[in-house]
């Protein structure tokens, strides 16, 4: 385990040149973690029956661990099926929804967004901010230990939240949480001052997010750059006993948990002794082990095999909404053929979506109209937009000057409407219905071909903005995660595979960012969005539900605002 | 598999006693004999019916996503349809073709080469043969199918033409030793010192002399190395890294099957029956033609 | 004896040398700037990938940079992968020990059933009992191991319930999979079982024995399998090969953790020095064990040590 000198300097060199280029660098996202990875599932997902686009903002419907504690057993052993590999487990450093799938009980936030997308106190008890956005005043509880003994305070607050901004770490989806940020200050033992130079409206929805989840500094600083990544200490109900890549990650109870957590039903530790997860990328796979009692609790089910636990005796289903964005296809507003915004648009009117939801996700899901789910943005306005219409896709070609080819593939100027979809594959084959969204675009005459890969080369290649279309979707607390999307400045950086740079859309991005008063700040994300429809530089498909199955002995799960599971309720009982 | 060996002298006498087409006769007679070539070579007619007229047989577009989605097996889909609502039957004749010509081309690419290389070793000797064959075992000490990955790695992309280039290249070596091996013992033969010593040119005695006296082995090689070739392919494609969507390339079909098999067990059921069918048959016919082309060997 | 082990290294050495020299070069006839892509995940200004590039050595001339690599790996250290951040030894290390379990099993398996099969078919030549099994060892040889394999979970896992379906763990996991692979290498062995006793039976000494009125049996067993078994103890060295292979869709089918998924997710992801320390690795082992086998030939047939 112990490095030679040489992999020592290799290791430090990595490491040093990454973080220098952190700050140009910024990776992901939004608060949230960009998933683009579930591809298979998520698709997967989608529940059906709901019709229901969730509820406000955000979504997560939780079903309520109706059991009142005193009847809840202590002890026993939760398996947990997921679909991913963690790239890692450092909440400040993944890009990564699973990552959060797994940590939401280990990692404590300021503040917590419950159900309703209401922020509540967490580590914070309360807080103050500025009217001008730049400046957020936190009373933190003074009965908090991590897991390692080390007592929180303002100066953890600090060394967390400086650790994030430090050119020489690489951080995942938090930095842009932290965006403008300036400093921390211990103004008193328990209260902690966060001051942006910039305004950063939606710090108080980042603040209840994972990826500003506290870690404790002494831990952090005494652990190999390994051990951050594989077993990393928070403050919650559960501590990380280890992660063994590509097979299994466990959690451990935390016995000296002396509160009562946010949305639980009781104080002190949790219910179980042990949480494990483990690795099953193959849906249908993952679906047996739930059938075969070697896991209790599974996330996202096939689409194809719900039948077999919707209803059925023995077990629940639970479907809460995602917040942030829908499963969408970022178009590239740069590279040939999609750089016309002909192209573009025919792609829009050209796919089919309630056919991807009846075939992919058999019902599980929602049309997506618009940058931000209907549950994240109410957008009505957006709903006759690009109505499905393959007519309407030829005629727009037509007009554009691509004609009809001999092979039913249209060419212009003796070029072929040729174009790539850069499809992630995380284990188990590319999600289905990306070959619908390939088969529906040749109907019109376009010829798209798919090139699946894994993470690393799939982030690459969106960054050099290599591809035409990229189906993805990405988790956002907040309306701010347009940004990463579409600010011309995170071309490269962050999330914006459209390649979109659009100076009116820049300007509105900003300036949601200051925008305090919340009726204003949502017309100015209904009017970015307005733009970015009319440029057709997404291409919205579903909104998607984060289906999770589980045997009815399991009792207690819960979700937060951001649809993350909540552990410490949960009791297996006999 | 395939050892290298010659044709005894007496039976190369033999043969020399005869025109082509009584060579041919005797040989067909030979294969005849062996049950399991006439199998092989029943299923490989039924397989190259389906390839070249695919096109005609196919009852639907192979590629063409419907609203019939999961359909099992029986009428109007003789073995039912996918996730996508394609018809399996149709996208497994057209996957035939993918499939041949696969085999076909990445043996070409392997036997191509590896007998030239082949050639060139046991005919020259010393310092020719020692580096060649030194490159020939570098390539056996990296497993086949490791070597195919390497190959596609460095080529970049996925895809069929890379996947064949790899199936190929990494079928190189079975054919160097075999023919290397042969040519070291048809090169001591009189009528090839004969050649040399009139002044033939080398390429006339390498392809004129020498080649026809090692292609029997060859030809069992080439046999049995499109079954493995068609299999390795399938592995590949099966791991996503050989065809790529909607290609009804049958590791390819297989894998998309995958998630359904338990209750649509015939999508997979399918193209994994095709797969079996096509390589047994090579290797029967491989089998049956080593046999007749080696009667050393027969039993 | 002596003669021949060393005449067995000497040619050992060069190849294990080719070996280096092919996985080295991978790195170099990647398309494109392995240094930018080992940032791919960053974005990051030309300095910067120059700065890496100086301190990965990647701006030396190319031979000071495989002598670098030799030194190294001799040493064990195969560099980092760009995907974990992780020493390449230290993932080939977790993982290796899931495979060698599976590929010993599956090689007990495949002897299990396929010396048997062969040993059968050769004494009761022509017969069922040697149509049968050869029928058997045919479709076997010729079956993908992902469909037997997808097959098996069907049966046991998703109809029977009896195996899990995936992952590692206790001995239930393996089940499957070490069936999966020792199946399609039990066909092979099978087959040669059968061709090397037929020959071994058709000798003189095996009449000669016969005539002196020795129990069949006793013949068979005393004197035709030990020499039927000199070729098949090649196929084990063969086999750690293919079997090397067979694990990387194995593992992959039933979402073990081990050396042949690991390296079809770094393929997957383009972590090249993962892959290139796993082939470096898996070559470095399949020699070994061929050198390990030639000289158990030796041992098993005193006249090979001439050569």
């Amino acid at each position: 385990m112990v490095p030679s000198s040489f992999l020592r300097r290799i290791w430090h060199a990595l490491l040093h040149s990454m973080t220098a280029s952190v700050a140009g660098v910024v990776i992901l996202a939004v608060v949230l973690s960009a998933c683009s990875s579930q591809a298979p599932s998520t698709a997967t997902t989608a529940p059906a029956a709901s019709t229901a686009a969730p509820v406000a903002a955000g979504g997560a419907a939780t079903p309520a661990a109706a059991t009142p504690a005193a009847a809840k057993a202590k002890g026993g052993r939760l398996v947990v099926a997921l679909d991913q590999v963690p790239p890692t487990l450092d909440p400040h450093g993944s890009p990564s929804a699973v990552t959060f799938e797994m940590t939401s009980s280990v990692f404590e936030t300021l503040l917590y967004l419950d159900k309703d997308r209401k922020l509540q106190p967490y580590l914070a008890e309360s807080y103050e901010a500025s009217s001008d956005g730049k400046i957020y005043t936190f009373k933190l509880r003074k009965d908090v230990k991590f897991t390692d003994g080390t007592p929180f305070n303002a100066e953890s607050v600090k060394y967390n939240f400086d650790r994030i901004v430090d050119p020489k770490y690489k951080p995942g989806g938090s930095l842009a949480a932290l965006s403008g940020y300036d400093k921390t200050e211990a103004v008193d033992e328990f209260t902690a001052r966060v001051t942006f130079k910039t305004a950063n409206a939606p710090f108080l929805t980042y603040a209840a997010g994972g990826t500003l989840g506290m870690m404790s500094p002494t831990a952090t600083k005494a652990q190999t750059p390994e051990q951050v990544t594989q077993v990393p200490v928070g403050s919650g109900p559960f501590k990380i006993k280890e992660l063994v890549a590509s097979d299994h990650a466990t959690l451990i109870r935390n016995d000296d948990y002396n509160r009562r957590a946010p949305g639980s039903d009781h104080d002190g530790p949790a219910y179980l002794d042990e949480v494990y997860f483990k690795f099953v990328p193959e849906g249908a796979t993952r679906a047996t082990t739930l059938e075969s009692g070697e896991s209790q609790l599974i996330h996202n089910i096939p689409p194809q095999t719900l039948g077999r636990f919707e209803g059925a005796q023995g077990f629940k289903v639970d479907k809460p909404a995602y917040v942030g964005t829908p499963r969408f296809a970022a178009l590239n507003t740069k590279l040939f053929p999609t750089d016309d915004p002909a192209v573009r648009k025919a792609l829009l009117y050209a796919t089919n979506k309630e056919a991807i939801i009846n075939n992919s996700y058999k019902g599980i899901g929602t049309v997506a109209y618009a940058p931000l789910t209907v549950g994240t943005l109410d957008n009505s306005q957006f709903k006759t937009l690009y109505a499905y219409n393959p007519d309407q896709a030829k005629k727009t070609l037509e007009d554009a000057g691509w004609k009809a080819g001999g092979d039913g593939i249209r060419t212009k100027d003796g070029k072929r409407l040729e174009l790539v979809i850069n499809a992630i594959d995380t284990g188990a084959g590319i999600d289905n219905y990306i070959q619908l969204v390939q088969a529906q675009w040749r109907e019109v005459g376009i010829d798209a071909k798919i090139k699946a890969q894994a993470r690393a080369p799939w982030y690459e290649d969106n960054y050099k903005c290599a591809n035409n279309a990229v189906p993805l979707f990405l988790r956002s607390g907040d309306w701010d995660g347009m940004f990463s999307l579409f600010h011309s400045s995170t071309i490269g950086t962050n999330f914006n595979f459209s390649c979109y740079n659009n100076p009116e859309v820049d300007k509105l991005l900003t300036d949601g960012k200051a925008e305090t008063d919340t009726a204003k700040r949502r017309q100015i994300y209904l009017d970015a969005a307005k733009k970015v429809m009319d440029d057709a530089a997404f291409l919205p498909l579903v909104d998607e539900l984060s289906v999770w199955g589980y045997k009815s002995t399991v009792n207690g799960l819960t979700f937060n605002g951001y649809t993350y599971p909540l552990f410490m309720d949960v009791a297996i009982s006999k | 598999m395939v050892q290298a060996r010659t044709l005894n002298v007496d039976r190369q006498e033999e043969l020399a006693a005869y025109k082509g087409e009584a060579r041919w006769r005797i040989f067909w007679r030979r294969l005849r004999r062996s049950k399991g070539a006439l199998v092989g070579i029943f299923i490989l007619t039924l397989l190259l019916i389906a390839a070249i007229g695919a096109p005609l047989l196919a009852p639907y577009n192979p590629i063409k996503i419907t609203d019939d989605a999961l359909f099992s097996p029986g009428f109007p889909y003789l073995m039912g349809t996918d996730q996508y609502g394609r018809d399996i039957f149709s996208r497994i004749l057209h996957g035939a073709r993918i499939s041949l010509i696969i085999g076909l081309i990445s043996v070409g690419i392997a036997a191509a080469f590896g007998v030239l290389i082949g050639l060139i070793a046991g005919y020259y000797g010393k310092w020719v043969d020692a580096t060649l064959m030194w490159v020939v075992n570098v390539m056996l000490a990296v497993p086949g199918i490791l070597l195919a990955l390497a190959i596609i790695t460095i080529r970049g992309e996925p895809s069929l033409a890379n996947l064949m280039i790899a199936v190929g290249i990494s079928g190189i070596p079975t054919y160097a030793r075999l023919v290397r091996g042969s040519v070291l013992a048809a090169k001591e033969n009189l009528y090839v010192e004969a050649a040399r010593a009139s002044g033939a040119p080398t390429r006339m005695i390498l392809f004129r002399h020498l080649l026809p006296n090692v292609i029997a082995p060859v030809i069992v090689a080439a046999t049995l190395g499109t079954g493995t070739a068609i299999l390795a392919a399938a592995s590949l494609s099966f791991l996503g890294l050989g065809s790529q969507p909607p290609s009804p390339e049958w590791g390819r079909m297989l894998s998309e099957g995958r998630g359904y098999l338990r209750d649509q067990w015939w999508i997979s059921t399918g193209p994994g029956l095709a797969i079996m069918l096509t390589v047994l048959a090579m290797n029967l016919l491989g089998d049956g033609l080593r046999d007749a082309l080696d009667p050393r060997q027969a039993r | 004896m002596f003669r021949f082990l060393l005449s067995r290294l000497v040619t050992t050495v060069p190849v294990l040398f080719g070996v280096s020299l092919l996985v080295f070069m991978m790195l170099h006839l990647v398309p494109g700037d392995p240094v930018k892509m080992m940032l791919s995940e960053f974005q990051t200004s030309p300095e910067q990938v120059e700065l890496l590039r100086s301190q990965l050595h990647l701006n030396e001339p190319l031979p000071q940079q495989y002598g670098r690599f030799v030194v190294n790996a001799l040493q064990g250290d195969l560099g980092l992968s760009i995907r974990s951040k992780r020493p390449v030894r230290n993932e080939i290390a977790e993982n290796l020990g899931s495979t060698l379990q599976l590929a010993a099993s599956a090689l007990l398996i495949a002897i299990g059933i396929g010396m048997p099969l062969g040993i059968i078919a050769a004494l009761k030549q022509h017969s069922w009992l040697d149509i049968g099994p050869m029928i058997f060892a045919l479709s076997g040889v010729s079956m993908p191991s992902f469909w037997l394999g997808l097959l098996l979970i069907f049966l046991f896992s998703l109809r029977l319930g009896w195996f899990p379906a995936t992952g590692g763990g206790d001995l239930k996991h393996l089940v499957l999979p070490a069936l999966t692979l020792g199946l399609g290498a039990s066909a092979i062995i099978a087959r040669l079982t059968r061709s090397s006793m037929l020959e071994v039976l058709r000798q003189d000494y095996m009449t000669t024995a016969r005539a002196k009125g020795l129990n069949e049996t006793i013949v068979v067993l005393r004197h035709g399998l030990k020499n039927a078994l000199i070729p098949v103890v090649t196929i084990f060295g063969l086999q750690f090969g293919s079997l090397l292979a067979g694990a990387v869709v194995v593992e992959t089918v039933f979402a073990r953790p081990g050396i042949g998924r690991l390296i079809v997710n770094s393929i997957l992801a383009k972590d090249f020095p993962m892959v290139q320390g796993i082939i470096l690795f898996t070559a470095t082992a399949y020699v070994v064990a061929n050198l390990l086998v030639d000289l158990a030939y030796g041992l098993l047939d005193p006249r090979i040590r001439i050569g």
